[in-house]
């Protein structure tokens, strides 16, 4: 089946009584919303009411294509999924790329909405137009590689695409994730257990129609030229050599790489850790790209050494090189491929993993987790044998400290406690990504009002830092001056985390890939605009874009208001605020409680938000129609 | 003559790889013309002289130099000076 672009289909499937049913998306939702990420916040705004339990039948699982997925839009193969978040108790949304989105959308459905819970394991399989809800008690338990082979196996079609779990998901570990086309993660916050929840092992998918635009040939052309400049951009030859771990050398060399729990900004031999050092000595094995993407920047690894058997897998990416590696000490390339590995295996989040085990060999070094507690194992930063078996154990809730863990860092560091919470780097229950708040005033601000947490995968202000000519360009068309891609500088940060949280949001709404239009550049507002425009046929300007992303992050901000979300969660972990950087150039930086204030006032009065509550006023709800929308919140 | 250590990262025949060498430079010597001095002095095979400078990456002393401050940024005693191939991704930089 051939279908419009813009008549989107919201396929609903209620797993307690195998009923399914099609809805149609509000063309004019589709302007206000842009689609994918934006259209997935309305239905949870909508349809999941206040105080439910993330993990209970009530919270509802939406998967979301972006509006541009499955066209030939560059890097535009992205999925938004969004849900009650298990880990903060807050509005949850994760992005991932591969391919499964847009065979949902050759499937004929742009959003997939699952409700309620099967009573034994299941998992979904859209075949076109045939929707079945099938018995899954024989992938229960098992690892994500082997459900996505057996389940190809089982539908006798190995082109299909998949979005799965694995152990810890079905554990309801708080951190564990849902696995696209095998090698690609919707990883943060505990999406995965939503899932597990739900007794939903897997969604897999077939589709043979497509998607019929309205200004077809000047969208193809416009989408051929920002490919090309996509590839021009000084930023994508890096991310297609080395991947995203070829970051980890200039950070270190920048003393701004997260080290030893974020106690250390740099590390002897972090190249060893690198995207470089795997080309340079052979563990790169292959590259490849999402659905539409020209830059290629996943890669294929295999070990050497085989000091942990013969182990091929994807990536690893700059995070769990340091989350999985200088976070816990170890900077050993074949142990972090290996715990890449397993996190992939068992549905892990690494970049939470990571933090989990690194929190847990600070408190073992600092004697709070030791003899019983720590299960017998030596949890001394370094120990690449303990950082795998506590993998193992926290996919299955094993033994008092793999269940301990499994719940996150800042559960974790409750029942543990003593001074432990102090170097839990969570906040609202979320583990920070592996950047220097202290130093990166722009991040500082993003992560403190990132509706899920303390992460880049909301907001990516990577042009603050001014490294490339387009950085620099992008800083001074939102500041009016380039002088301010200096990342260490409080003035106009306000400026940059809102124009980029509005980008973001549209991006992630049109299914493209972040890299594009908040690392590099090519994809910028003006060009998704333009691709909207032709696509719909009908014209959407560059402001109005941004003005949608706006709406997204803002309705995003009334469904954390009405769950009780205030100002004072608007925090980043206490090591970033209370423990200046110790050594290098950004030696005694820190993002103190005043600073963080300082930027929290001007950011909030920027958006129109009370700056008591941090809630949208009236009048900005009014601004953006989303008055009606959220008059159950408590406005300011 | 002011003393500074100079470090290239992935110039060499290796990506991950850093060279590093305490070096003398004339007095009011920039990190531009250091740079220049370093590219003129390159085989025309080498990456060092090849490379589209927008690719390049300046720290000073761990801070990053923005390309058009290298001009008048000038070298003192006890300067480290980096040139790096560009890298990006995951998250800030």
């Amino acid at each position: 089946m051939i279908r419009d672009i813009g008549a989107q289909r919201i396929l609903n499937v209620d797993l307690s009584t195998g009923k399914t049913w099609l809805e149609e998306v509000d063309r004019e939702d589709l302007f206000l919303f842009l689609g994918g990420r934006g259209i997935n916040a309305k239905l949870l705004y909508e349809r999941v009411p206040r105080g439910i339990d993330p993990l209970g039948p009530d919270n509802l699982l939406i998967f979301g294509p972006g509006t541009l997925t499955g066209t030939s839009a560059p890097s535009s193969g992205r999925t938004s999924v969004t849900c009650k978040g298990p880990a903060t108790g807050l509005y949850l949304k994760v992005s991932v790329g591969g391919h499964l989105g847009a065979e949902l959308k050759y499937a004929g459905y742009d959003y997939v909405v699952i409700h309620s819970a099967a009573d034994d394991p299941a998992y979904l399989w859209i075949d076109d137009g045939s929707v079945e809800i099938r018995d899954a008690r024989h992938l229960w338990g098992l690892g994500t590689r082997e459900t996505d082979r057996l389940i190809r196996e089982e539908l006798g079609d190995d082109e299909i695409e998949v979005g799965l779990i694995g152990p810890a998901g079905e554990n309801g570990v708080l951190f564990s994730c849902i696995i696209f086309s095998l090698y690609n993660s919707a990883s943060r916050g505990g999406i995965g257990a939503v899932m597990g929840s739900k007794n939903l092992k897997a969604i897999a998918a077939r589709g043979t129609g497509g998607l019929r635009l309205a200004g077809g040939e000047g969208f193809s052309k416009l989408a051929l030229r920002t490919r090309q400049e996509l590839s021009e951009d000084a930023g994508s030859d890096s991310l297609y050599r080395w991947g995203t771990s070829g970051s980890i050398p200039p950070l270190n060399e920048l003393g701004m790489l997260a080290a030893y729990n974020f106690s250390q900004v740099t590390i002897d031999d972090a190249e060893k850790i690198s995207g470089q050092y795997l080309e340079d000595e052979g563990y790169l094995t292959g590259r490849e790209s999402c659905f539409s993407c020209s830059t290629a920047c996943h890669r294929f690894v295999r070990t050497k050494e085989h000091r942990y058997g013969v182990v091929r897998d994807s990536g690893p990416e700059l995070e769990t090189m340091l989350s999985l590696g200088a976070e816990c000490g170890i900077v050993d390339t074949e142990a972090v491929i290996k715990s890449n590995q397993l996190c992939n295996d068992y549905g892990l989040d690494v970049i939470s993993a990571g933090h989990v085990i690194s929190w847990a060999m600070e408190c073992y070094e600092k004697g709070l987790l030791q003899g019983e507690r720590a299960d017998g194992l030596d949890l001394r930063f370094g120990n690449a044998e303990s950082q795998l078996e506590l993998i193992r154990r926290i996919a299955r809730r094993e033994g008092l400290l793999g269940d301990l863990l499994a719940n996150g860092t800042r559960q974790a560091a409750e029942e543990v406690g003593g001074d432990s919470w102090k170097w839990a780097i969570q906040a609202k229950g979320l583990e920070q990504s592996a950047c220097d708040t202290r130093a990166a005033k722009s991040y500082a601000l993003a992560f403190a009002v990132n509706p899920r947490g303390p992460d880049h995968l909301m907001t990516e202000c990577y042009a603050e830092f001014g490294v490339t000519e387009e950085a620099r360009a992008l800083i001074e068309k939102i500041t009016g001056d380039e002088k301010y891609a200096d990342a260490t500088m409080l003035h106009k940060r306000s400026d940059i985390v809102r124009w980029h949280e509005d980008c973001y949001a549209a991006t992630d709404a049109l299914g493209f890939c972040a890299f594009t239009s908040t690392a590099a550049y090519a994809v910028n507002p003006e060009n998704m605009a333009r691709l909207f425009s032709l696509a719909m046929g009908i014209e959407l300007s560059e402001e109005e874009l941004m003005i949608a992303g706006r709406r997204i992050v803002t309705l995003e901000r009334c469904f954390n208001a009405r769950e009780g979300a205030r100002r004072e969660d608007d925090t980043l972990p206490w090591r970033m605020m209370n423990e200046p950087v110790q050594e290098g150039a950004n030696e005694g930086l820190v993002t103190d409680k005043d600073t963080l204030d300082r930027l929290l006032d001007e950011y909030y009065e920027m958006h129109g938000w009370d700056p008591r509550s941090g809630i949208p006023l009236a009048e900005t709800l009014n601004t953006l129609g989303l008055l009606d929308l959220c008059k159950d919140i408590e406005m300011g | 003559m002011p003393e500074i250590t100079l470090r290239l990262f992935g110039f060499g025949s290796r990506a991950s790889g850093f060279d590093t060498e305490l070096r003398s430079v004339a007095a009011g010597t920039t990190v531009r013309k250091l740079w220049e001095e370093l590219r003129s002095s390159a085989d025309d095979t080498e990456l060092l002289a090849r490379i589209d400078e927008r690719n390049v990456v300046f720290l000073l002393n761990g801070t990053l130099i923005h390309q058009q401050e290298t001009n008048h940024t000038v070298l003192k005693d006890g300067d480290t000076v980096t040139y790096m191939v560009l890298a990006m991704g995951g998250q800030c930089y």
